[in-house]
């Protein structure tokens, strides 16, 4: 089985973690078969700190841009047709910069292609670790499960959570109905979404990883965003597939909620037309 | 007597007062289970509650014993009437609190246009019927206020209500469903706001001209959706760690609503407003946990929302003031419009025949929030006593027959 993304672009910025991003970018691209790119939007003055952070193999690899961050960044990567671009970020930022947006949160944003953030770089081993993948409220689940089972058969992570999140907006203010009615409501709503998730699970194979379905019930994108960080999850996969605004930022939703405060890794999936291209 | 005594119940009115709250309470929990029990909505028990035990029941068979228990002026009067407005505005609190601010960006084109013509079509029929035929509302000649208010009236529609039956349908979860709530969010917001333009409208009782009231009322808003979200933001976690819970946050919660509310209040705009503003910016807290949410529900739901809908039972003579041809045209002219309307829009965002008259008719449901609105009008002196009958019956009405409205044309999609 062929994995659906080919190529990643890694912006490294002279900074200490470069080499840490490097590796761990280097470290995925080994696991799913892609070929790696990396860019530097800046001057020349970081060009011995890269390459002494970049393996030797990697160095014609290596490309240099002049202008805004963020703008070049999101250029080459549709110049090279990326699929997924991997960024160090920080965890979380005061209000006004959330606001304004750092580099790698307008890459998240605004990016064509998946992007994986990389808030932890650590040079920790893909497998064995905890995921979860937060599928899609209504809607298919199965492009999103055909992603992360593809990610798992490399990558042998040893647990992963399938979060289906709801929310019930309108319905509990019941005025016209008995609470204990409301909550059994409720309680057969979230089983019906278990079912539901349990058997789009049987159909994908995840390597040997033990795969739980999880309900949670709240805002979308908040309650994945906040079970990552208190579960301490290694990876988040979350799917985007739009391009996020400053009106998304100030009326909060989906993945917003995510950027604010990261997981360890956050891959924002922009899946549809990467499956398309997909070899079963 | 002193204006100071007449400021204070005696022995007597406080008894009256805690036995008409009994009765009142009582009698609307009574009726609405047993309006449950028959599988009506059980706001419909309690507004009835109201009404047998007002002017149009006790007020007729037992005069003196109604004017006892329910006065109409006196200081009685004022503490039943007390209550009342903190009821609405507690009510209109939980109603904000649903209110999703990012449901509009979430599901995107399609419930934007759903929405926007779901209030721009009944609207327009609305302002166009106060000109054209004012006097079959009660008005003898119409204003922009009454204009504004009846183009309101007509295209609201009851979150609540729509929601629920969704869930009843088992829509809740489609597509088709999402888009509904999403409307009629859209909807609930952009009609308060319209209303509280016209509250402000009509000018306060403190000195401030309606220019000013407006203005206030704009800032209002965009600071409480704006930096009064931010803030929430921050305090709610920080509430949630040091004080107890649920009740430190229910008393931050009430407390701030209650001085949201006086602040509306105080502009001219109405209190039920200010809570409704606060409670959409607290509901888009997501550090609002949902158990907090559903413990204020219950406790509006159970003591305070009652005692509302019977009060509105109260106010008025039901049968005197039952006017059949302007409950008709009310009824036909709001469903017409909604119908119509959110079916223009869902027309336009790509959807089947179908489909656009199950979302017609699913944004229909008119519920509380209509009742509320012809409450509000009827107190401000906009409209009269047969014209809140009228809506009153057109909001149990279209409420009742949405759902089995959009099962029928579902089951005609279908097939």
């Amino acid at each position: 089985m062929k994995f659906p993304l080919k190529k990643l672009l890694v912006p490294l910025a002279a900074w200490s973690r470069a080499a840490v991003i490097a590796s761990q970018a280097i470290s995925i691209a080994h696991h799913i078969g892609a070929e790696v790119f990396f860019l530097h939007v800046g001057d020349d003055s970081a060009r011995e700190l890269l390459l002494k952070a970049i393996p030797p193999e990697h160095h014609s690899k290596l490309y240099f841009r002049h202008g805004r961050p963020g703008r070049e960044i999101l250029k080459a990567a549709r110049e090279l047709k990326v699929d997924l671009v991997v960024l160090g970020a920080l965890q979380s930022e005061t209000a006004l910069k959330y606001y304004v947006s750092s580099i790698a949160r307008q890459v998240a944003r605004e990016a064509d292609c998946s992007v994986l953030l990389l808030a932890e770089p650590e040079l920790c081993r893909m497998e064995s670790e905890h995921w979860g993948v937060a599928v899609p409220e209504i809607g298919e689940l199965e492009p999103m499960l055909k992603l992360m089972s593809h990610l798992a058969q490399f990558a042998k992570p040893k647990k992963i959570d399938v979060i289906r999140e709801y929310s019930l907006s309108g319905a509990d203010l019941t005025l016209d109905d008995d609470f204990n009615a409301a909550v059994a409501r409720a309680k057969s709503f979230e089983n019906q979404l278990l079912e539901e998730l349990k058997t789009s699970i049987q159909q994908f194979d995840f390597a040997n990883a033990e795969v739980r379905p999880l309900c949670l019930r709240g805002r979308t994108g908040a309650e994945s965003a906040a079970y990552a960080r208190r579960e301490h999850v290694d990876m988040l996969m979350v799917e985007e597939p739009h391009k996020l605004t400053f009106l998304d930022r100030f009326f909060q939703h989906g993945t917003e909620f995510a950027l604010e405060s990261l997981p360890k890794r956050l891959w924002i999936c922009r899946a549809p037309k990467y499956l398309e291209k997909s070899e079963s | 007597m002193t204006p100071l005594a007449l400021a204070k119940l005696d022995h007597h009115e406080m008894v009256l007062l805690l036995v008409a709250l009994g009765v009142l309470l009582g009698s609307a929990r009574f009726l609405g289970e047993l309006a449950r029990k028959l599988h009506l909505p059980s706001v419909l028990g309690e507004i009835l509650a109201g009404v047998l035990l007002g002017k149009t029941l006790l007020g007729r068979v037992a005069p003196d014993l109604g004017a006892s228990l329910f006065p109409t002026e006196g200081p009685l009067a004022v503490a039943l009437d007390a209550f009342s407005s903190i009821a609405i505005a507690l009510f209109l609190l939980v109603a904000g609190l649903e209110v999703d601010l990012s449901m509009m960006l979430r599901k995107g084109k399609l419930a934007l246009l759903v929405g926007f013509w779901g209030m721009v079509l009944p609207f327009g029929i609305g302002i166009g019927a106060a000109y054209a035929i004012p006097s079959i509302f009660g008005v003898a000649e119409s204003s922009l206020a009454f204009a504004l208010f009846l183009a309101t009236a007509l295209s609201i529609s009851a979150l609540p209500v729509i929601a629920r039956t969704l869930m009843d349908l088992g829509l809740y979860r489609s597509e088709l469903g999402m888009v509904i709530v999403a409307a009629a969010v859209f909807n609930d917001l952009v009609g308060w706001m319209v209303f509280a333009v016209v509250l402000g409208m009509l000018g306060s009782s403190n000195g401030l001209e309606p220019s000013q009231t407006l203005w206030m009322l704009l800032v209002f808003v965009a600071v409480m959706l704006s930096v009064g979200r931010l803030a929430l933001n921050r305090v709610l976690p920080w509430l949630q760690t040091h004080a107890s819970w649920p009740g430190g946050v229910l008393s931050f919660a009430l407390t701030l609503a209650l001085f949201c509310s006086a602040f509306t209040e105080f502009i001219g705009v109405h209190a039920v407003f200010g809570a409704f503003i606060f409670g959409v910016a607290l509901g888009d807290s997501v550090h609002f946990r949902e158990a907090t949410r559903l413990t204020l529900d219950r406790f509006i739901s159970f003591f305070f929302a009652p005692l509302f809908f019977a009060s509105i039972g109260l106010q008025v003579d039901f049968i005197a003031n039952f006017n059949l041809p302007l409950t008709l045209l009310v009824f036909v002219i709001a469903t017409l419009g909604k119908v119509l309307g959110c079916g223009v829009g869902a027309r336009l965002g790509g959807m089947n025949l179908n489909s656009a008259l199950v979302v017609g008719f699913g944004m229909n449901a008119r519920g509380a929030m209509e009742i509320i609105l012809g409450l509000l009008a009827l107190q401000s002196g906009l409209i009269g006593e047969d014209m809140f009958v009228a809506l009153v019956v057109m909001a149990v009405g279209t409420s009742m027959i949405s759902g089995p409205l959009m099962q029928k044309f579902m089951k005609k999609g279908e097939s």
